[in-house]
């Protein structure tokens, strides 16, 4: 397997998949533009945070709202 | 008569028996009236009952329409609404009525709340009553320019990735994004339910608060603190580098300046744009799960196709992966932004008010780039569920506003509309 950076053609080919896996036929222009958003959501440094807090990991969103709503918390 | 300029005006007239219920909602009713063929901004008007007793008695609101009322479901800005027997109000219409208010009209907004400007085929075009030919924000278009003209002291609109706040800022107004959760949503169409948050536009921080306190009540009783003077408050400030006219930055440093604010300068440039691909995941994915049988039938209304098809090329495991992480990022951005200081502010709009011609996607003036200055810093803030408040703050060279967004902590937005009520300027746009 290769450790090559995905190009632009692989997050093609993934949103054609991903379309063809919904039932459509989709137009080369919506596969083209489609590859483009996801090369650009793609970004690698988009990884979550090493917490500080063992809580964030079990926390749901909305827990987590309720927990930095106050001041000493977070 | 002649109304007051504020709702808390009217309120206290009422309370001290200087007009009726009933005299305060026909005279209302008649300025709306005579203001409506100006704005091209009423979906409908609506069969209108007084309630007589609660804090919003005599108040004559309108609203997005993208809420359900008793018997009607909304036409989400796509046509009018419809009639349909046993459709109950949504939670945040009811909560309203039991408070007293009255609803006399449903306000424009983009189709299926897909915008960020108040371009919408399938209605007249929405006037902005400050300037003619600037561009008015969406997708609670309508509900900006009601109150910017004076139709309606307050209304309610929705937020997803900035449908509050970008209208709010387009006509010079107060736009309270509230906290993910804190207003319920049900009976309110959705776009993508993990990012849509019920707001509040008008003219003034106090009659913001009338309404806030009482869609969420719990909220306004948990957070009794007194508030210190504006130069006492703490504040982070981001003014990007790029992206942002220098104009705007101008005056919001003047604006800083000049009530004397402490504020310590991050660069959270970084940090936002990984948000905001996180918050463009779950808007496109959502949308798309929520008009998926539109979308796959090629019916869907073309502002909606522009979202939902990219939508439905996101992998389930892109999606999930973004609200895995979304906790632990919130915990973070609360830590680095909240711990020192009580507010974070940023610019609302990146441009100046522009032309509405050159944000209207297919018009000959059409200029992408002035359209996603619009909303560049709007998105992550719904991802991360935060209040936010946009706040008018000067006027430029053509006399149109400029804005700040202000972020606090969650379920903060009394302390918000606190800070805005110090600071909101005295001869704001009417």
């Amino acid at each position: 397997m290769s450790d090559r950076a995905p190009s632009l053609q692989d997050f093609t080919e993934l949103a054609k998949q991903t379309l063809v896996g919904h039932g459509l036929a989709p137009a080369d222009a919506l596969v083209q533009s489609a590859g483009k958003m996801l090369q650009r959501l793609a970004d690698p440094v988009m990884t979550a945070p090493s917490s500080s807090s063992a809580a964030a990991v079990s926390l749901t969103h909305a827990d987590m709202l309720r927990r930095c709503a106050s001041h000493g918390a977070a | 008569m002649v109304l007051p300029d504020r709702l808390v005006e009217l309120q206290a007239q009422i309370r001290d028996g200087h007009l009726s219920v009933q005299q305060a909602l026909h005279a209302q009713l008649q300025r709306a009236q005579a203001l409506r063929t100006q704005t091209a901004c009423v979906v409908d008007t609506l069969p209108m009952t007084a309630g007589v007793e609660g804090p919003l008695a005599g108040m004559a609101l309108s609203h997005k329409d993208i809420f359900n009322l008793q018997d009607r479901l909304p036409g989400c800005g796509v046509g009018p609404g419809q009639l349909t027997h046993g459709v109950k109000p949504a939670a945040a219409i009811a909560a309203l009525a039991d408070a007293g208010a009255s609803q006399w009209a449903t306000l424009l907004m983009a189709p299926h709340a897909c915008g960020a400007t108040a371009h919408n085929p399938h209605f007249e075009r929405c006037v902005n009553p400050l300037d003619s030919d600037a561009a008015v924000g969406g997708s609670s278009s309508g509900s900006a320019v009601a109150v910017a003209s004076g139709m309606t002291y307050a209304a309610l609109g929705t937020d997803t990735a900035g449908s509050v706040r970008i209208p709010a800022a387009t006509c010079g107004l107060i736009g309270l994004k509230t906290t993910h959760g804190a207003v319920s949503t049900e009976g309110c169409a959705p776009l993508a339910p993990s990012l849509d948050s019920v707001g509040v536009l008008t003219r003034y921080a106090e009659d913001a608060r009338q309404i806030w306190q009482v869609l969420c009540p719990q909220a306004f009783h948990a957070e009794a603190q007194t508030s210190p003077m504006v130069g006492d408050w703490r504040c982070q400030l981001w003014l990007p580098e790029s992206g942002v006219d220098s104009d705007v930055s101008q005056a919001i440093r003047e604006w800083v300046t000049q009530w004397g604010l402490q504020t310590l300068p991050v660069d959270i440039t970084s940090e936002v744009d990984t948000l905001n691909r996180h918050a463009q995941r779950v808007l496109f994915f959502e949308t798309a799960r929520t008009h998926r049988a539109a979308l796959l039938a090629g019916q869907a209304d073309p502002a909606v196709q522009a979202i939902g098809q990219l939508g439905l090329a996101i992998p389930e495991a892109w999606y999930q992966q973004s609200l895995t992480g979304r906790a632990a990022l919130l915990e973070q951005f609360v830590t680095r932004h909240f711990a020192q200081a009580e507010f974070l502010i940023l610019p609302a709009l990146g441009c100046l008010l522009p032309d509405w011609q050159t944000v209207e996607v297919g018009h000959l003036a059409f200029e992408r780039q002035r359209l996603a200055a619009m909303h560049a810093f709007m998105g992550f803030v719904n991802y991360l569920g935060l209040p936010a408040l946009n706040l008018p703050i000067a006027r430029d060279a053509k006399q149109r506003p400029i804005c700040v967004q202000v972020l606090a902590r969650p379920f903060a937005e009394h302390r918000l509309l606190d800070f805005a009520a110090h600071v909101e300027l005295k001869d704001r746009m009417k």
